[in-house]
């Protein structure tokens, strides 16, 4: 994450700036004031304001009986357990108690009127230009086309590129920041999706702590109106649309200490048209032992109204999602944790270990419905570590387990020593989605210490590829699916440099792309599968260039076997077109932009034998492909 | 106890050091571990990391005053066990902290050493240019992860006038960066 380092960095800072914001720290004020209440207890009336002060909290937590006629009752007590801290954990009295104070204020910005300017008249046919996990189900993206018009996100602003078939292309852009600019919190995580009649577009835009689903109309360019709107609790995880239902799944925090009597602190919600809805009791899941204090919501909208279809949420926090044909995958970390006695009195053997929990949702029913969830071991990389086929979930995890001692002192209350050790390699399970148990496995197939750098399905196939990301190196790994209770796999051995994504070509061939032997160093490479091996045909390799790491910054083109990405050295970027013919990765294009800020942010599509590239800041450009 | 003799048991390797800094800044650590994890046992487990980061930092350094230094120790292991949880970034307040400094710097290549002292001291240089209430507000919100509630209700503001002061602080904050040659 790039600005953690500055994060990370404040933690540094002068030792006086941390001293002097100390939050746990009496302020000087606050100590006046403690001394001119001490003075007045000469008096009745300071006695009892000094008893008000200083009598010591309870370390029990708020009772929640008076709740218990609720339809979240059960709900509360879990929260409870989850955010809530004794009155006394962090302030013994009310002396240094905060005030509390209720909710989170969002500025709305005025709006104001469209661009006038007017591209060409509303477009009729959907062409889809993300390169989705699975067929006919759309994944957001910054950019999405019909035949006529081109819409990209940039990142505050939806831009509308028009273009001609015939003769030169030509290029209208419509800024609609006035109409969406106004919902403070749009960023690079916003997505958009394009309506199959091409006449909206919902633009999902990620505000404090809550998701705005925004729909466009776009029928009269010139005039685009926003003509619906609907606000879920929680920021967006991922998005999907699938046959006229659009799937967003959002992850809702529970800050500490919620205020109980206002559902808006502890309970999902969607406004529509100005009416606030918790979710339901029963839609709201959670397990005895989940630790997270975080939901994560998924609502099912009406593709054209965006009226609720269904929702569901579980009292986890999922950081993978993953959409199939029928089911909405939630990865949420786990932490499994366990003690034992060690060889001495005063030593305890500690246990951590990451795990998976997978809910399934299915929405295949018109509705949202609970299919169960089952826990693996590992951490999920990304969306391409679950794969369904056959009512069978193909997942590859991460796992990583660490094994500590603890020393106690006599009084048993203060740890004096820890030493830890760690062990870091991956799994592969299949689970049978109607009964949730794991009916395949592979386990600790990863050389020690190596970690998950991606994945691919394809088939009755997984490519994986581990790495160790210090000495960038990897080993990229095959597996046989097509027998799940005899589950065979071989590897290409050591290769320099490791894929962060891997893409299944024409033919059985397989791409991936990462790094070389350094981060500023991009390396493609084409695997083929040949004798139950995987071993490499060709590499292209840049040095000294910066690229995202983010597969839907890629131009992915199966049936030509192209594939593009934005490159970059000192802003400067070039945006490369490359072609696998067979036997080599050959450069067809090169297209070069002055500014790049945000590789990831760059969008390709091929139309009518013309590249079109769009990039950060409002930039394109539309180069013609020869042959 | 007071600092100084803390120090000094760590100095002359006395385990009582680790007794008596756990008695003295146990809760602190807990606090900031806290905010940056949002997990109790996390929290234990970072705080128990610190007494032996500081075991065997203590010599050769010798901090004082020590809490600031036990602070950012805490903070700092916090951070590597956030890192740990995987590269996803999505986790209660400091999740929000890191969204809001995504706005002052596209890209600190905060992995070069260099650069990593060069971004402290424009920080330090920016902090130092901060009235006393801006800069603690900052430093709350950024060193401690308090949430902007916490900061509100502690010095008696509104919470949207820290949203303001904040979002105008982070503002100033991308400008001295700029100005200071840092890539935006």
């Amino acid at each position: 994450m790039k600005n953690k380092d500055i994060y990370r960095e404040i933690g540094n800072v002068d030792e006086k700036y941390i001293r002097e914001s100390d939050p746990t720290a009496p302020r000087a004020g606050v100590k006046r004031r403690k001394m001119t209440i001490l003075a007045a207890c000469i008096s009745v009336f300071a006695v009892f304001l000094s008893l008000w002060l200083f009598l010591p909290f309870s370390g029990e937590l708020e009772d929640l009986s008076k709740y218990s006629n609720s339809e979240y009752y059960g709900l509360m007590l879990k929260v409870q357990e989850l955010a809530c801290r004794p009155a006394n954990y962090l302030y013994s009295n009310n002396f240094e108690k905060y005030v509390q104070s209720i909710g989170r204020n969002f500025d709305v910005m005025e709006g104001g009127n469209a661009n006038p300017t007017s591209p060409d008249a509303v477009a009729d046919k959907y062409e889809e230009v993300t390169d989705n996990q699975y067929d006919g189900v759309i994944e957001g993206d910054l950019f999405k086309r019909s035949d006529k018009n081109v819409f990209y996100l940039d990142p505050y602003n939806l831009i509308l590129y028009s273009y001609s078939i015939e003769g030169e292309c030509k290029l209208d852009e419509f800024n609609v920041r006035e109409v969406i600019g106004k919902y403070a919190g749009a960023s690079w995580e916003s997505e958009i999706f394009l309506s199959p009649d091409c006449t909206k577009v919902t633009v999902l835009i990620p505000a404090y702590n809550k998701t705005i689903a925004v729909m466009l109309d776009v029928t009269d360019a010139s005039d685009i109106k926003e003509a619906e709107v609907v606000e879920v609790s929680g920021s967006v995880i991922s998005s999907r649309m699938k046959d006229g239902k659009l799937l967003l799944v959002t992850g809702m925090p529970i800050y500490n200490d919620p205020d109980f009597s206002d559902e808006s602190a502890f309970l999902p919600q969607i406004t529509k048209n100005g009416e606030c809805e918790s979710l339901a009791a029963p839609d709201i899941l959670y397990n005895d032992d989940c630790t997270n204090a975080y939901y994560t919501v998924a609502v099912m909208l009406d593709s054209e109204s965006l009226d609720v279809l269904g929702s569901l949420a579980v009292l986890d926090n999922a950081w993978v999602v993953s959409v199939s044909e029928n089911n909405i995958f939630l990865g949420c970390n786990y932490y499994g944790y366990s003690e034992e006695p060690g060889e001495y009195d005063n030593e305890i053997i500690t246990k951590n270990i990451n795990q998976t929990n997978i809910y399934t949702i299915s929405y295949s029913s018109g509705t949202l419905e609970n299919k169960g969830m089952v826990r693996v071991d590992g951490f999920l990389n990304d969306q391409y570590s679950l794969d369904e086929k056959d009512g069978v979930l193909r997942v590859v995890t991460e796992t990583w387990s660490r094994t500590g001692k603890r020393y106690h002192t006599v009084d048993k209350e203060v740890y004096n020593f820890t030493s830890i050790e760690s062990y870091r390699s991956a799994d592969l399970y299949c689970i049978d989605l109607a009964t949730n148990e794991i009916v395949g496995s592979v386990i600790g197939f990863a050389p020690e210490g190596e970690q998950v750098a991606s994945v691919r399905f394809d088939g009755d196939k997984a490519y994986v590829c581990t790495a160790v990301v210090v000495s960038f190196t990897d080993p990229v790994f095959f597996f046989d699916l097509s027998d799940m209770s005899n589950i065979t796999y071989t590897d290409t051995g050591v290769i320099e440099g490791f894929s962060t994504s891997l893409i299944e070509l024409e033919g059985g061939y397989l791409l991936g792309i990462g790094y070389g032997n350094t981060r500023d160093h991009l390396k493609l490479e084409v695997y083929e599968e040949k004798n139950g091996m995987v071993v490499s045909v060709c590499t292209y390799e840049l040095s000294g260039v910066e690229f995202s790491e983010d597969y839907k910054s890629y131009y992915v083109n199966r049936k030509d076997n192209l594939f593009g990405l934005m490159t970059s050295r000192a802003d400067v970027g070039d945006y490369i077109l490359l072609h696998f013919n067979g036997g080599a990765i050959v450069p067809v294009a090169n297209v070069r932009f002055d500014r790049v800020s945000d590789e990831g942010a760059t969008r390709a599509t091929m139309i009518d034998g013309k590249l079109f590239v769009f990039a950060s800041e409002g930039q394109f450009e539309v180069v013609a492909i020869i042959n | 106890m007071d600092d100084k003799s803390i120090v000094e048991l760590f100095l002359a390797r006395a385990e009582t050091a680790i007794v008596e800094a756990a008695k003295k800044y146990g809760r602190y650590c807990r606090y900031i571990a806290m905010r940056v994890l949002g997990n109790e046992q996390d929290a234990e487990e970072v705080e128990n990391d610190t007494y032996v980061k500081l075991w065997n930092s203590i010599p050769p350094k010798k901090p004082e005053p020590l809490k600031p230094y036990v602070g950012a120790v805490a903070r700092n292991i916090a951070l590597n066990r956030l890192d740990e949880r995987g590269a996803q970034k999505r986790g209660g307040e400091a999740w929000l902290v890191l969204e809001e400094l995504s706005e002052c710097l596209s890209d600190p290549s905060g992995s070069e050493l260099g650069e990593s002292f060069a971004l402290r001291e424009a920080l330090n240089s920016f902090l130092a240019s901060l009235d006393e209430k801006t800069r603690i507000i900052f430093m709350q919100r950024y060193f401690y992860t308090c949430s902007v509630r916490e900061i509100a209700a502690a010095r008696g503001l509104k919470e949207s006038a820290v949203t303001m002061l904040l979002f105008r602080t982070r503002q100033k904050l991308k400008e001295h960066l700029h100005k200071e040659g840092f890539d935006l």
